[in-house]
């Protein structure tokens, strides 16, 4: 800034104070008014796009900042799906209440499992996760009597019933889930810069020199666990009464929890906003090539799909957050100047 | 010269105004939403094309006289065997393309998601899924040509005791049932226990395995354990042709009445050869029915795709002249007249859209066909021919004892 | 229970272990030797069994011939994969190696739905259905191949990483990269020698099974979980472990069917996993080092 007019500089720190509020309060307005102007399919890929960005941030907790790379979260939504629906069909609980019981369950199986795994390194932990989901997957298909088994379990449709989680409208389902969003994006920024988030980057970046300097390692990673399964399990309640039907494949699948870990990863680890940016390019992308292609070529948009993984991972390991965020940070330059 | 070109110039104009107007109404859109990628893609493909195939044939026979000659614009959509995109397809196909009702989607999984959101943008969906929900949840716009789920046990069982009957053998009364574990095993084999108790026949083995074995053996050898004489297996193609070579290996000698799927694919005769004769199976269809259009279809789907006419292809062939039936009747391409008009429909056959089991198509107040039943075919000579019951059997069933 | 059929599920568990084995091996060697897990392995299976399949289709080779040609194909697929992808994250973190894998598994499988559609393709051969019988036990001819070919490749590969120089370059790099390299040791040959090793074995494990089995696009999944499982109870990178956890879990799989219940198979082999990792995560064969 050689040679910038002294007088402007005295006004910049009271705009650029400004700013930051400002356009916050402009996006937030944006995101409340905008789905109005939707129509029902794009705002449907806007309410995935959200799901998974809060799946993946929720995800990011644990794989991301304590560098836990879990293959299991399908467990989590799983536990949060089938508890609130199961819960409604039985003793007609509102889901608004199931879902912090799925929450709780999923806390608990969080414990179990972190207990038995949080102590093995890298892929064996990864390994040990999948396991974990497929027994999950495997005893749900198994007790049918119970959950439907293969069957699956379809949630009453009962019409605009606001406090049993039922809208006739579309756009209030996109508003429980941009809450759901925000909150956990709030959870984990304040993480980030908690005690509890400098204690998982260490762990994440180097878990024996961790320990050496008085991090107590496992403790700290059951308590990331938990908290991922506690938020994972409230966007799988969030699932089952959007979607309407849930079965063991669609909510307890290998599939979903790479997908999680690949919304996160595209996007950028260890970044509050990464894996909402992935959800918002990889969703979309989805989407759309299956609308385009889906019918004509049979498995082109997974193909597309993988590369794009493949091509993240060799040339932006660190993810697409990171041009993204320089990008950003320019622009806010400019507007201060 | 300058007159010609007045002339042109009108004539572009007229076109041009004509032309959307035309489009209007000469084309009206049909949702044909099935797997044709994933694990269910293999079936889901057949049912397309003979949609598609039905599509033309309607077309090429004038269309909707009711509304001009309007052609049939068939709008095919991928659900990838997976119920959220299930989800996802249903709403971009009925709010992009608004078309007058959806053909779908034969797993009945799917069909019960895809439904769920028809119901709620009032489209109607016709289907030939099987499971008892479809039209067991109260919903408007939803109708099954097929056969339901419960139906197929009692069907085979009956099949089995009118065998037993039939080759006068004496002590043979122990049945081994055992089903995958997915929705279409665990919703068909509920049937199967309940009437084999009623005829009396000793159940010796009911249980459900993981679909996607690795290897039947394990299977198999507790078949053996259980002394069975006639075996009631529910599964999909890979396992039920392992299933069969494993009986055969270790020299279990069962009498297989397949629960249909995997027993009526060509795969599974060109996978066993010789080994799937006399195999029984239930279906919900079968392309030797004696219905007048069958044959010439079954001719032209062979000619087109190079194999014969599996049961769901023929159900979507079926739904797609009922929806064009439906059209007729109600003048109209309102989704709400067209499910009023779906609702009171009555083929018989000859009619191209009357070829399911039991001839009629015919809806209760639920939306399923009355008239339908289940069929027992079995393979003879490397065709699947069906057997029973009398009314639609075309060839006699070769005995087993 | 009658003791035969006892006697008789033992042996299933037995045979279908061998083919186990033999795809977790080629797992182990590329965890053992690169440290990558890899998730396309499954798909190189799949890729074995298509070759397999369209060479007996066209020719009418015997599959277990094809194990010749689908071995070096594999093999050369499996040096470009890692020449071309594995290289590039050896120094990054877990999370890059694993969903590099991941991708390359998504990408193929869905190849081979594009060119191959989706439809089940099984070979028939003779001796697909023929079983010999000891006593009360029958031991089908087709897996009883198929095992032997799982042995003998097993063995093979163990001699050639205990007695030949390459192979014992593998196994030092195994041990100590730092070291190997040291003694004067290429890891990158020996790295892309591992995974081409690897991929060569997961061709045979598709070849061998043919027989019995039928191939389409998404087969690998079924027996990567599994190859996962066997390869951890062994311990991840042990060859002799992989061979023991993939018989182990056969039997496991056979009599879960036979007594819990013909769903529980898999139930059971994945609560041992658990049970393994949580008392023994260096795998069952490990000796306590130090």
């Amino acid at each position: 800034m050689r040679g910038a007019p002294v007088p402007s500089e005295r006004v910049i720190p009271a705009t650029a104070r400004f700013i930051k509020p400002l356009s916050a309060v402009v996006v937030l307005l944006v995101l409340l008014v905008a789905p109005w102007f939707f129509t029902p399919y794009p705002l449907h890929i806007v309410i995935m796009t959200l799901l998974f960005a809060a799946a993946g941030s929720a995800w990011n907790i644990v794989g991301g900042y304590a560098g836990q790379l879990s293959l299991g979260h399908a467990a989590f939504f799983g536990i949060g799906a089938y508890t609130t629906t199961l819960l409604q069909i039985h003793l007609k609980l509102s889901p608004w209440i199931g879902m912090w019981a799925g929450a709780i369950l999923a806390v608990v199986a969080a414990v179990l499992i972190g207990w038995a795994t949080l102590r093995l390194q890298g892929p064996y932990f990864a390994i040990a996760t999948i396991a974990f989901a497929e027994v999950l997957r495997l005893m749900t298909l198994h007790l049918r009597d119970f959950t439907g088994g293969a069957v699956g379990l379809t949630v009453p449709y009962l019409g605009n019933r606001p406090w049993y989680f039922q809208f006739e409208q579309k756009v209030y389902y996109y508003y429980v889930i941009l809450t759901l969003l925000l909150l956990i994006v709030a959870v984990v920024r304040r993480m980030a810069s908690s005690r509890l988030g400098y204690y998982l980057i260490a762990i994440g970046q180097n878990e024996i020199v961790a320990e050496a300097v008085g991090v107590p390692a496992v403790a700290t990673k059951i308590k990331a666990l938990t908290l991922s399964a506690f938020l994972t399990a409230l966007c799988g309640t969030f699932y089952a009464q959007y979607i309407y039907f849930i079965d063991p494949f669609s909510v307890l699948s290998l599939g979903l929890s790479i997908e999680f870990a690949l919304v996160a990863i595209v996007g950028g680890v260890r970044t509050v906003w990464g894996p909402v940016l992935g959800a918002a390019l990889l969703r979309p992308l989805t989407e759309l090539t299956q609308a385009a292609l889906g019918a004509t070529y049979a498995g082109v948009q997974l193909i597309v799909y993988g590369s794009l993984l493949i091509l993240v991972i060799l040339l932006r390991p660190e993810g697409l957050i990171g041009p993204v965020s320089r990008i950003y940070t320019r622009m806010m330059r400019r507007l201060e100047v | 010269m300058r007159w010609r070109l007045v002339l042109f110039l009108l004539a572009a104009v007229g076109m041009m105004v004509a032309l959307p107007t035309a489009a209007q109404v000469s084309e009206i859109p049909v949702g044909i939403i099935y797997p044709r990628t994933g694990e269910l893609a293999r079936l889901g493909e057949t049912v397309v094309q003979a949609s598609l195939m039905a599509a033309d044939d309607i077309n090429n026979a004038g269309g909707i006289k009711s509304l001009g000659g309007a052609r049939i614009r068939p709008i095919v959509a991928d659900n990838r065997s997976d119920a959220t995109i299930q989800r996802t397809e249903t709403e971009r196909l009925i709010t992009r393309y608004r078309p007058v009702a959806i053909n779908g989607s034969y797993a009945s999984s799917l069909t019960l998601v895809g439904t769920e959101v028809a119901e709620r943008l009032k489209v109607p969906w016709v289907t030939g899924s099987i499971a008892d929900p479809i039209t067991g949840r109260g919903f408007k716009y939803v109708f099954q040509v097929s056969p339901k789920a419960s139906m197929f046990g009692k069907m085979q069982v009956d099949f089995a005791a009118e065998l037993l009957k039939q080759a006068r053998v004496a002590g043979k009364r122990k049945v081994a049932i055992l089903y995958e574990d997915t929705a279409y095993g665990t919703s068909t084999s509920k049937g199967l226990l309940d009437r084999s108790k009623e005829l009396g026949l000793d159940v010796a083995l009911y249980e459900a395995y993981k679909a996607g074995i690795t290897d039947a053996a394990p299977l198999v050898t507790k078949v053996k354990a259980s002394g069975a004489d006639i075996l009631f297996p529910v599964s999909y193609l890979t396992d039920a042709i392992l299933l069969i070579k494993t009986l055969k290996e270790q020299g279990v000698n069962v009498v297989v009445i397949g629960g249909g799927a995997g027993y009526l694919m060509p795969e599974f005769y060109q996978g066993l050869g010789k080994l799937a004769e006399g195999v029984f199976s239930v279906g919900s269809w079968n392309w030797d029915l004696p219905y007048k259009p069958i044959k010439d279809v079954a001719e032209r789907y062979k000619r087109r795709t190079g194999e014969f006419i599996q049961e769901h292809a023929g159900e979507g062939y079926a739904i797609m002249w009922i929806i064009a039936n439906a059209l007729e009747r109600a003048r109209s391409t309102d989704p709400q007249k067209v499910r009023d008009a779906l609702a009171k429909t009555d083929l018989k056959p000859p009619h191209p859209g009357a070829i399911m089991p039991g001839g009629c198509i015919k809806f209760d107040s639920t939306g399923w066909n009355t008239c339908v039943h289940p069929v027992m075919v079995q393979w003879q000579d490397g065709e699947l021919r069906t057997v029973w019951p009398p009314n639609v059997a075309t060839v006699k069933a070769r005995l087993p004892w | 229970m009658r003791p035969e059929i006892l006697l008789q599920a033992l042996v299933n568990g037995i045979l279908m272990g061998g083919v186990y084995s033999l795809v977790s091996i080629g797992l182990t060697l590329i965890f053992g030797v690169v440290r990558i897990v890899n998730f396309a392995h499954g798909e190189f299976l799949m890729v074995g069994m298509y070759i397999t399949y369209w060479l007996w289709a066209l020719t009418r080779m015997d599959p277990i011939v094809t194990a010749l040609v689908s071995m070096p194909i594999l093999a050369v697929m499996g040096y470009f994969f890692y020449r071309a992808l594995v290289r590039r994250v050896l120094g990054a973190p877990d999370l890059s190696q694993i969903f590099l894998t991941v991708g390359v598994s998504l990408v193929l499988q869905n190849f081979a739905l594009l060119i191959f559609t989706a439809n089940y393709r099984s070979v028939t051969v003779a001796y697909a259905t023929q079983a010999f019988r000891v006593g009360p036990v029958s031991f089908s001819v087709a897996r009883l191949i198929a095992f032997a070919v799982a042995v003998f490749l097993s063995l093979l590969v163990g001699l050639f990483l205990g007695r030949t120089d390459i192979g014992r370059a593998m196994r030092a790099v195994a041990q100590d990269r730092d070291a190997a390299m040291l003694l004067g040791i290429d890891p990158h040959r020996v790295y892309a020698l591992a995974v081409a090793l690897g991929a060569a074995l997961a061709g045979a494990g598709g070849s061998v099974i043919m027989p019995y089995f039928y191939v389409f696009p998404t087969v690998g999944a079924s027996f990567v979980l599994i190859a996962f499982v066997v390869v951890i109870m062994g311990g991840l990178g042990n060859v002799t472990g992989a061979f023991l956890g993939g018989i182990i879990m056969g039997i496991a799989e056979s009599l879960g069917i036979l007594f819990v219940g013909a769903d529980a198979g898999v139930i059971v082999a994945f609560i041992i996993l658990i049970l393994v990792l949580v008392l023994r995560p260096q795998g069952l064969l490990a000796v306590r080092r130090g």
